[in-house]
């Protein structure tokens, strides 16, 4: 019984949530009775259950079709001045403005790109910052293209709705505190999944997202990368509004807990696109380019923030306008500056000092780098000249060679083993290192590594 | 005063749910239960129908929600209806309008013969 009380439930959850929340408990409860009062009989609980089953898909479409209608009268209201409306489409007006900048800046603005983005990137934000001043001060009309809707919702068949229907859709239409609150377990679940995704290192990462073209830092790779940094900067938005919704309800420890998810979350979606640029500069850069992504999608998250917030706190939403982009760019700026050979080097010391510390512990050397960690090394960093490459190794019991495979610029096809240290004393009878890392180069990609080794 | 001829005539499910609520507030259920008394078993309303009826009345203004009582079988609070002004004039247009349609039917079709 109580099985036939549970599916019922399910079957209420596809009801609109308006009318699910109006009437979904006592619907609930009444099924409810009407078991308890036909247990003693097969027939009239099968009678019940048929009743409902019979009668619940239309009713199901009719009440959707009428939240719809709703909808759609709600969003008629369209701005009643030419100001209102320039308002309205201002945010359509922006994105056009910065999709048309950002393509023109990457098609001719190369050789000085950094000063263009710049000056278009800022121009972007103030004249966005200022549209939501203006927007926040006009009392925030509806969005969404009003006019078209408004046009099309004259024309469907609505019928006459009091003014407890509006209030109703309104509920429907906007991001309230309640649905705010409703919705927390979702928006936590996401971000700390995006959290644990983001902290993979960024190799690990890559392997998720398997493409043909035998580089693994490939475009086809690269990009759901970025776009998995820019989901996790809309999220930190989201997480930030519930924060604040939590707070004002005066559920503070949630508050924190949000909030501190957000801010980890900002920290490392900012860290994998340090990681991304750094390694972007190994081949041939896209430099400030990938800043795009990422932008666009603080630029939604910040008119969703301004929607989704409580009056006194839209500020925030201009404060993430301004500090993620800032942040973001000034990290691309620094990525981009890294010297990815000296990285190289200096993480090439670390794992050369581990290897001598295992030494001096076992009397001697390591049969494979693995075996230095975590003990002697907490992780091992892999070399940063080709995305995907590990460290060259060998040796014995007495001697050992570490290395990485190298090339003097992303454009040329020669690879080299470069020995970082070596502990041989004759060199003449050893094999070349990482013979068998640039094998498999050349054969993952023969195109480009193979075409001018002969 | 609200025109009641557009809502005219009632389908059977709302003309049963008006019904249950003339005398007394009732919650969803005694509504259930009333209907198929009233009806003589003949209409069962699922709870789909009745909600989906109880939103669209509510919305016209015909009935209202009045303070919660709390459930016998739970205990849970369930919200009770009544009829609005508007709703019960709506019932008596409705039931006048039945009234004439049985007297002109009376007028002129005979009597059906007892057995």
């Amino acid at each position: 019984m109580s099985i036939l009380v549970l599916c019922y439930r399910l079957l209420l959850w596809l009801y609109p949530r308006s009318f699910r929340d109006e009437f979904g408990a006592e619907m609930g409860a009444i099924f409810q009775e009407q078991m308890h009062d036909a247990a003693h009989s097969h027939r009239a609980v099968l009678q019940i259950c048929w009743r409902e089953l019979r009668d619940w898909p239309v009713h199901c479409v009719q009440v959707h079709w009428q939240a719809r209608q709703q909808r759609l009268l709600m969003q008629s209201t369209a701005p009643s001045s030419w100001w209102d409306t320039a308002v309205a489409c201002s945010p359509y007006f922006l994105f056009a403005l910065f999709l048309s900048g950002s393509v023109f800046i990457f098609l001719f603005g190369q050789p000085s790109g950094l000063f263009f983005f710049l000056v278009s990137g800022y121009g972007f934000v103030f004249v966005l910052l200022f549209a939501l001043i203006i927007a926040w001060w006009r009392g925030w009309p509806n969005w969404s293209a009003a006019r078209v809707i408004g046009r099309v919702s004259s024309r469907l068949p609505a019928p006459p709705q009091p003014a407890a229907a509006k209030e109703m859709a309104m509920t429907v239409t906007a991001p309230t505190h309640n649905t705010m609150t409703r919705r927390q377990g979702f928006y936590l679940a996401a971000g700390l999944l995006l959290l644990l995704a983001l902290l993979l290192p960024t190799t690990t990462l890559a392997h998720l997202f398997p493409n043909d073209e035998g580089d693994p830092l490939a475009l086809a790779t690269a990009f759901p990368l970025f776009l998995m940094q820019t989901i996790g900067l809309i999220v930190v938005a989201i997480l930030l509004a519930s924060s604040v919704h939590r707070w004002q309800a005066g559920g503070h420890k949630t508050a924190v807990l949000f909030g501190s998810l957000s801010l980890l979350l900002l920290v490392t979606a900012v860290r994998q696109f340090y990681w991304l640029t750094v390694w972007d500069n190994t081949d041939d850069p896209l430099g400030y380019f990938w800043l795009f992504i990422p932008i666009l999608g603080i630029f939604f998250a910040t008119i969703w923030l301004a929607i989704a917030l409580p009056h006194k706190a839209k500020w925030m939403s201009a404060l993430y306008l301004l500090f993620v982009p800032t942040l973001l760019i000034l990290v691309s700026v620094y990525a981009q500056r890294v010297d990815f050979r000296q990285l190289t080097e200096s993480r090439a010391e670390r794992v050369d000092q581990a290897i001598a510390a295992y030494h001096a512990q076992h009397g001697r050397y390591p049969e494979n780098l693995h075996q230095l960690t975590p003990r002697y090394l907490l992780a091992l960093s892999e070399p940063v000249i080709i995305f995907g490459q590990d460290w060259c190794y060998d040796g014995d019991a007495d001697h050992y060679r570490l290395g990485y495979v190298y090339r003097e610029h992303w454009s040329d096809p020669r690879l080299v083993g470069r020995v970082y240290k070596s502990t041989y004393t004759a060199t003449a009878d050893l094999a070349p290192l990482c013979q068998q890392e640039i094998t498999t180069l050349q054969a993952r990609d023969p195109q480009y590594y193979g075409l001018r080794k002969e | 005063m609200m025109d009641t001829q557009p809502f005219l005539p009632l389908t059977e499910p709302v003309f049963f749910i008006l019904l249950s609520l003339v005398h007394r507030p009732q919650h969803g259920y005694a509504i259930m239960k009333e209907t198929a008394v009233a009806s003589d078993g003949r209409v069962q309303l699922s709870t789909s129908t009745l909600y989906s009826a109880i939103k669209r009345l509510l919305e016209q203004g015909l009935i209202e929600r009045v303070s919660a009582e709390s459930g016998a079988a739970n205990g849970r609070e369930r919200k009770a209806y009544q009829l609005t002004e508007q709703g019960r004039r709506l019932l008596n247009a409705e039931i006048n309008r039945l009234q004439s349609l049985v007297a002109a039917a009376t007028r002129v079709s005979p009597r059906p013969e007892s057995a």
